[in-house]
């Protein structure tokens, strides 16, 4: 028998029994959906962690915080001040230290207010602390101090990326701050004048600059957040050589007599990939694990399938048919079932991923991660020609695998038997 | 027509056997199944030959052995004992795949038709010359050919449910003629339809056997329907026990 003949006569067997072969075809499409949706989403947020290692992210910074990143230790009320850049700078390998202070601010924009991190920083020193991020892409960064200059991310400018702009160069933007003075709630507020807007950075960002910061000068923060303790001290090395920065990294920890975290960016973005590669292997483990379940399926509607037909084998073999033809019809109707499943799966899986992507899942996963509102973050799945034909292959691996066994048994009928059969 | 015994039978058929090789021989041929650990015999040492262009029906009473013997021919199922011959090659030597290569050369038509109900007329008629792989547009002319050689030009298009019990027969005839077979085997071809379908069945039958030279080998239960056919055999427990001749 000829192999088209043999697939047309499978499908027009599948087409008689519909709701049943879809259902079949459903499981085979949900695991291959979620493999799909895993894959791709994992793929855009790999190439996104690929451009954060790409710009944006100096791998010879150390970030130096007293908040610990360790839920179970007990923190520590240990301050560090704006001036312990000093000590810190007069280390061997140190290039510069920076401190940065920040409190959350309501920020006003033209007719606009915004939730928004401000965040004292010593302009020059953050600039060459992150040279490719810190960049204006309107106005300058003023090199002078100015109390009343402030730089906006360009999410603030642009927070809807729709041609819809809050402000421009040289506008006013108000900060006010809420604190409480004794048992009095107190807000504070002042007028700056936008001097810089930065291009767009777009990926998370570990330490520095995001779309959605207010950079204002440091001394200014002093002032206005009436507090000389810096929340982070970023510190520029003049290698990234790993062992030297691990080693300048115990020298400052023990500067401080071991009260505050030295985080090594680069360090934790590896932490961070390696979670996201577990949490990819477990969810395939689970999407193989459907897989199987829907091959279980396929096993199951062929038996039925073929203690239905019985009758039929008896005539196929009474015509004349070969048992490995036999064999072949049956199968080729697991493996139609497969492919449709795969088919339907690529379709679903895309369009998950998409919708995944679109409502956020960037935004969810850069929020946990980082612990604050970083903007607008699209994840771009990647849906590659390799992905779909590997899911195509494996649909149909699975499908063989499941499909064998009953259309083994059909193809070793005795005639007379299959015949008989009421 | 006149009756005869069986040793007389036997020296009729080897007496054939001289010049030409028989179509079918079968040889102090055995079956027995097993219901459960009981052995039933089925069929207790049957001698028959019949040779090219034969007429013959297998008349017997229920549970005699007609269906077995005729499966056994049709290299449907394996005896116990004895052999099969079909045109000189005895079956009981062949494996799966050359049996199924006999049977392609082989018509079958059942009491209940044993059509597969999704596919048409046209499709069923179809199938055999399609799994030896023949092509899509030479076995559809063919097909439509025999249907038309049925009487039932008309219902090509037909799914067997849209079909009465006669057109269904015919569209089984047509299916068993598709590959030109050495012969027909027909198991109580009119068992499931009414005598005036049945009679017109009969003469489709028998017109085929006289004028395309096809021999029919044919189980019945009604005499009437065996009158058609040129030789008559009688099965009783598994043996021949009259054999009649036209
Ligand atoms: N698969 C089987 N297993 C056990 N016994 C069987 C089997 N097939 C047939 N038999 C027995 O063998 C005997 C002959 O059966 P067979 O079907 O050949 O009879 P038959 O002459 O065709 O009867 P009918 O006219 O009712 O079709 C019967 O006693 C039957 O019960
Ligand atoms: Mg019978």
């Amino acid at each position: 028998m000829k192999l088209l003949d043999i697939i047309s006569f499978g499908f027009n067997a599948i087409r008689r029994k519909k709701v049943r072969n879809s259902l079949a075809i459903m499981g085979v499409a949900i695991g291959i959906a979620a493999i799909i949706s895993l894959s791709a989403l994992g793929g855009g947020f790999q190439d996104m962690v690929d451009l954060q290692f790409q710009r944006g992210f100096s791998s010879d910074t150390l970030i130096i915080t007293t908040r610990g990143i360790d839920f179970f230790l007990p923190e520590s009320d240990f301050e560090m001040y704006i001036n312990d850049t000093d000590a810190i700078e007069g280390l061997e390998h140190v290039q510069r230290a920076s401190a940065q202070m920040q409190r959350a601010c309501l920020v006003e924009i033209g007719n606009y207010s915004f939730q928004l991190n401000v965040i004292g920083i010593d302009y020059q020193k953050y600039a060459q602390l992150y040279p490719d991020t810190f960049v204006a892409a309107n106005g300058t960064i003023p090199a002078v101090f100015d109390n009343e200059t402030v730089v906006i991310g360009n999410g603030i400018y642009n927070p809807w990326t729709n041609g819809t702009f809050t402000g421009f160069i040289g506008d006013n933007l108000n900060v006010t701050w809420i604190t409480r003075n004794g048992t009095f709630i107190k807000a504070k507020s002042y007028n700056a004048t936008v001097d810089a807007i930065l291009e767009r950075i777009g990926a998370i960002s570990i330490g520095g600059p995001t779309d959605s910061s207010v950079f204002i000068p440091i001394e200014q923060a002093e002032e206005f957040f009436e507090t000389s303790v810096a929340d982070i001290i970023l510190v520029q090395l003049d290698t990234d050589d790993e062992e030297i920065i691990n080693q300048v990294a115990r020298e400052i920890e023990l500067l401080f007599s071991e009260q505050i975290q030295v985080v090594i960016p680069s360090a934790l973005l590896n932490a961070i990939s390696t979670i996201i590669v577990s949490i990819e292997l477990f969810l395939a483990a689970v999407a193989m694990i459907s897989l199987v379940v829907a091959g279980v399926g396929i096993m199951n509607i062929m038996l039925t399938t073929i203690l239905e037909r019985t009758r039929e084998i008896g005539i196929l073999k009474s015509l004349g048919m070969q048992n490995h033809a036999v064999l072949l019809i049956f199968l080729a109707e697991s493996l139609i079932i497969g492919f449709l499943g795969a088919l339907t799966g690529i379709a679903l899986g895309w369009l998950l991923a998409v919708a995944l992507g679109e409502f956020g899942i960037g935004d969810f996963i850069a929020q946990s991660l980082s612990g604050t509102f970083v903007g607008q973050l699209v994840i771009m799945p990647v849906v590659t020609t390799t992905l779909i034909l590997n899911s195509i292959a494996f649909a149909l691996v699975v499908s063989t695998i499941f499909g064998l066994y009953p259309a083994w048994r059909a193809s070793r009928l005795k005639p007379v038997d299959a015949l008989r059969y009421e | 027509m006149d009756v005869i015994n069986i040793s007389k039978s036997e020296q009729v058929t080897q007496s054939n056997s001289a010049n030409d090789i028989p179509l079918i021989e079968l040889e102090n041929l055995e079956k027995q199944y097993l219901m459960g650990n009981v052995p039933v015999d089925a069929l207790c040492g049957v001698n028959l030959t019949v040779n090219h262009g034969e007429f013959l029906a297998i008349l017997g009473p229920s549970g005699s052995g007609k269906s077995t013997m005729l499966n056994l021919i049709g290299a449907l199922d394996k005896p116990s004992k004895g052999v099969v011959k079909i045109d000189g090659v005895n079956l009981t030597t062949l494996n799966n795949s050359q049996l199924a290569r006999i049977r392609q050369r082989i018509g079958f038509v059942f009491q209940f038709f044993n059509l597969i109900p999704r596919l048409n007329a046209r499709e069923s008629v179809e199938l055999p010359l399609s799994i030896q792989g023949i092509s899509r547009s030479e076995r559809r002319k063919k097909a439509e050919h025999l249907l038309e050689t049925v009487g039932l030009k008309d219902r090509i298009e037909h799914k067997p449910a849209e079909l009465s019990g006669g057109e269904r027969q015919r569209v089984a005839i047509a299916r068993a003629l598709a590959n030109e077979p050495n012969f027909l085997l027909l198991d109580e071809p009119t068992g499931k339809i009414d005598s005036k379908t049945a009679k017109d069945l009969m003469t489709l039958i028998s017109n085929l056997n006289k004028e395309e030279g096809v021999t029919m080998i044919m189980i019945t239960h009604d005499e009437r329907i065996a009158k058609y056919a040129s030789r008559q055999i009688h099965l009783l427990d598994g043996k021949i026990v009259k054999e009649v001749s036209k």
